[in-house]
């Protein structure tokens, strides 16, 4: 019998105990597996931002407006490729949370070329482009709400007095899956043209490319030192900073989601070392005899490292084949009573922290216990009754 | 019935097992403890602001004030109704505010969203919880605000006497204002003009009006909602507060509660690998007892009363340790307004109690499935072992 037959052998000696610990340590990695996910839905701003591309907003808070007139002169310094503007509407089909969605007004023109990572097919962008008041929807919102192309969405809004109805021209998907396909788009000649005089030429934020990403600081320097003694002055920044700096809001949040997943490893440690702990204590007798017949300190270390290894590959097995239908099931019981939220998926390096996390767990769990069965001696080990 | 020393003793025999898996309980129930306490804690830190004999008007439509224009003509026409309150003086008392966001620098490169709220007189006439807890009101006409008590000692002049500098605007911190932990604390108020000026922003995003008793509400409703010239709707102040709260709180509510949930599979898996050992290695033992005439009943009892105990301290030190996190603040951005919000852990006696009886049910139901197999020892099989 070689040691790994006699690790396994050991390892079946108590099967409801391994299985109670495999399970433990798969929901444990499920929570770690989730938790992780909350956090990078969080952060999946920043997956898409581009080095080379900078926000343009207002100095003084983000709901503030910017002149219209600023695109030529924005678009006038050196450096800067391409310009284009963005505002949220923030337009509800009715007063409930639960069917909003979030939903721009945006420069059809130039809205994508600077925004490439959206695609939607050459047919339909045309007819986006050509109706003044259509609009184009994520593929996850079409599919929420049913629509189709040439359905009408009507949308009331409290800023922009009165009922809008827009014409469904287009879907558009993401590029890679963390692209977020629940937005709704439209022109903004659509709502501008029948503003009130105080509310018209107005938009929320500009977004340009520059030629050079090393430069765009000194682009950004420039474009804030245009309006800065304006009444309108800017904030440019990376779109990257731009992103971060909402992150940094919900901070405090992200940390105790943070905290309570590193909680989870802690349990999965305590549930782990416990069990391996028992093994140990019951082998006792078995193990020092493996010694009184020529096995080394490390041999029956490593048997009991072997054990918790094991634990540690089949706990991460189980978590991570539960993840992904657990995860569905809770975003659709979430949007159903709350609201949509953005697109969730689990990422590669989530899948692989997990597992990293859940065998070093069960290995650091297995440590204590190694050494104790290491430092066994032999004689009291024979003489002791389990 | 065996006596529950039995239980102690035993538990007792096998320290570090016990230990850990009272261990894993208890950072369970800490979990599910501190999720209710914060939840709790937002919806009473906004909500605790609004009065209830208070109105706060809206554009039919808004949801918040932020997206929200209230016509100055609307506040004229409805101060002069019967079912609101007048000052001393005899001014009614209805005010038309301005909201706005502002964003603050906050320790370097970072800043912060918080709200500013142009107010007039009777704003503050209309808000007896409002109050200035140290330095004076903002003059009217006049760029002094007055900062929220939970903005005080943020850094660059957040404090009575500094100078806040947003909107091209110097403004002088004149008071500090408290409002019983409620949302206005993390409010900066100022005179409504100057703001609006400061803003571009000539009208009004809402209004406040103080009614007579808190009995006049429908009425009031049911006469500016009926009022064609304008499109508003009425809202209780106090139910206005909650509705902010409850995006945020129900975020880290339904996050929490599930991942307590997750969790406590886990802990109860746990609790069942220990009573499951405890019964294995005193199956002798057991085998005793029900020889001596201890039925079958009792010993299941026993081993369930055992796992319960350990459920009830992981239960008690988890909500010990959740009622500690009292004196941690937490500020982070509410979702429906766009702005920052400061609260803390509230416990109430209804969570510590559902934190205990949930750290006990995790212990029982982990108790049961060994309890069942030492129930169904035979005598003679148990006694030879």
């Amino acid at each position: 019998m070689t040691l790994g037959q006699l690790a396994f052998k050991d390892l079946l000696r108590n099967p409801t105990r391994l299985l109670l610990t495999v399970l433990a340590t798969g929901i444990g990695v499920l929570a770690f597996v989730f938790l992780q996910t909350v956090i990078s839905v969080f952060y999946s701003g920043l997956a898409v931002t581009q080095p080379d591309r900078l926000a343009v907003r207002s100095k003084i808070s983000i709901t503030q407006p910017l002149p219209l007139s600023y695109k030529r002169r924005i678009e006038s310094v050196p450096g800067v490729t391409r310009i284009t503007y963005a505002g949220w509407f923030g337009g509800r089909m009715s007063e409930t949370r639960e069917d909003f969605f979030p939903n721009f007004y945006v420069d059809k023109a130039t809205y994508l070329k600077v925004y490439d990572e959206y695609v939607a097919p050459a047919d339909q962008l045309a007819a986006w482009m050509a109706d003044p008041c259509g609009a184009m929807a994520g593929k996850s919102l079409a599919e929420r709400f049913d629509w189709q192309i040439g359905d009408r969405v009507t949308l009331k809004n409290a800023v922009y007095p009165g009922e809008w109805t827009f014409t469904v021209r287009g879907i558009y998907a993401g590029r890679t899956p963390q692209i977020d396909t629940t937005l709704f788009a439209f022109g903004y000649r659509c709502i501008n043209e029948r503003l009130p005089e105080e509310l018209r030429d107005y938009v929320g934020i500009y977004t340009i490319v520059v030629d050079d990403p090393a430069r765009s600081a000194q682009v950004a320097a420039q474009i804030d030192a245009m309006f800065a003694n304006s009444a309108y002055p800017t904030r440019t920044e990376s779109e990257r900073s731009f992103q971060m700096s909402f992150i940094a809001m919900s901070s405090a949040i992200l940390t105790a989601v943070r905290i309570v997943a590193y909680g989870v490893l802690l349990i999965l440690l305590l549930v782990v070392g416990n069990t391996l702990a028992m093994n140990v204590r019951e082998k006792t007798v078995d193990l020092a005899t493996l010694r009184a017949l020529g096995f080394r300190r490390r041999h029956v270390a490593a048997l009991v490292l072997v054990e918790s290894l094991v634990i540690g590959l089949a706990g991460a097995a189980v978590g991570l084949l539960l993840a992904p239908p657990v995860l569905s099931g809770f975003v659709r019981v979430v949007s159903e009573s709350f609201g949509p939220i953005g697109t969730v998926v689990i990422t590669g390096p989530t899948y692989a922290l997990a597992l990293g996390a859940s065998v070093g767990v069960a290995l650091l769990a297995g440590l204590l216990p190694a050494l104790r069965a290491a430092r066994l001696q032999v004689a009291e080990g024979l003489r002791r009754i389990a | 019935m065996i006596p529950l020393y039995y239980n102690v003793r035993s538990l007792a025999a096998r320290r570090l097992s016990t230990g850990l898996t009272v261990l894993g309980l208890s950072l369970v129930v800490f979990v599910f403890a501190a999720v209710l306490m914060l939840s709790n804690g937002i919806e009473s830190a906004l909500s605790a602001g609004g009065s209830r004999q208070n109105v706060v008007l809206l554009r039919e439509g808004a949801l918040t004030e932020i997206g929200s224009v209230v016509p100055r003509e609307a506040v004229a026409v409805v101060g002069n109704w019967p079912q609101v309150a007048s000052s001393p003086e005899g001014t009614a008392l209805a005010a038309g505010e301005l909201l706005v966001i502002v964003a603050l620098p906050r320790d370097g490169d970072t800043f912060a969203n918080i709200s500013a709220r142009g107010v007039t007189e009777p704003s503050w006439e209309a808000r007896p919880a409002a109050r200035i807890t140290e330095g004076r009101r903002p003059r009217p006409g006049s760029f002094e605000i007055a900062l929220g008590s939970s903005l005080i000692g943020a850094g660059g002049g957040a404090e009575v006497g500094g100078e806040l500098e947003f909107a091209g605007q110097r403004w002088p911190v004149v008071g500090r204002l408290s409002a019983g932990g409620g949302a206005f604390e993390s409010e900066i108020w100022a005179d409504r003009n100057r703001l609006g000026q400061a803003f571009n922003r000539p009208g009004l995003t809402s209004a406040i009006v103080r009614l007579t008793s808190p009995d006049a509400f429908p009425e009031l409703k049911r006469r500016i909602e009926g009022d064609r010239r304008f499109e508003l709707k009425a809202m209780r102040e106090d139910e206005y507060w909650e509705e902010q709260a409850s995006a945020t709180a129900t975020f880290i509510r339904v996050l929490g509660l599930f991942v307590a949930f997750v969790f406590s599979i886990g802990a109860v898996l746990g609790a069942m690998i220990t009573m499951f050992a405890q019964v294995s290695a005193r199956i002798r033992e057991l085998g005793v007892m029900r020889a001596i005439g201890f039925s079958r009943g009792t010993v299941l009892a026993g081993v369930v009363i055992e796992s319960a105990l350990l459920g009830a301290v992981g239960g008690l030190l988890g909500s010990l340790g959740a009622t500690a996190m009292r004196f941690v603040k937490i500020e982070t951005l509410n979702f429906a307004t766009f702005s920052q919000i400061s609260f803390g852990f509230a416990p109430t006696p209804g969570i510590l109690l559902a934190a205990l009886l949930f750290g006990l049910g995790m212990g029982v139901s982990g108790g049961i499935l060994p309890a069942l197999k030492a129930a169904r020892l035979g005598i003679l099989d148990a006694v030879r072992a």
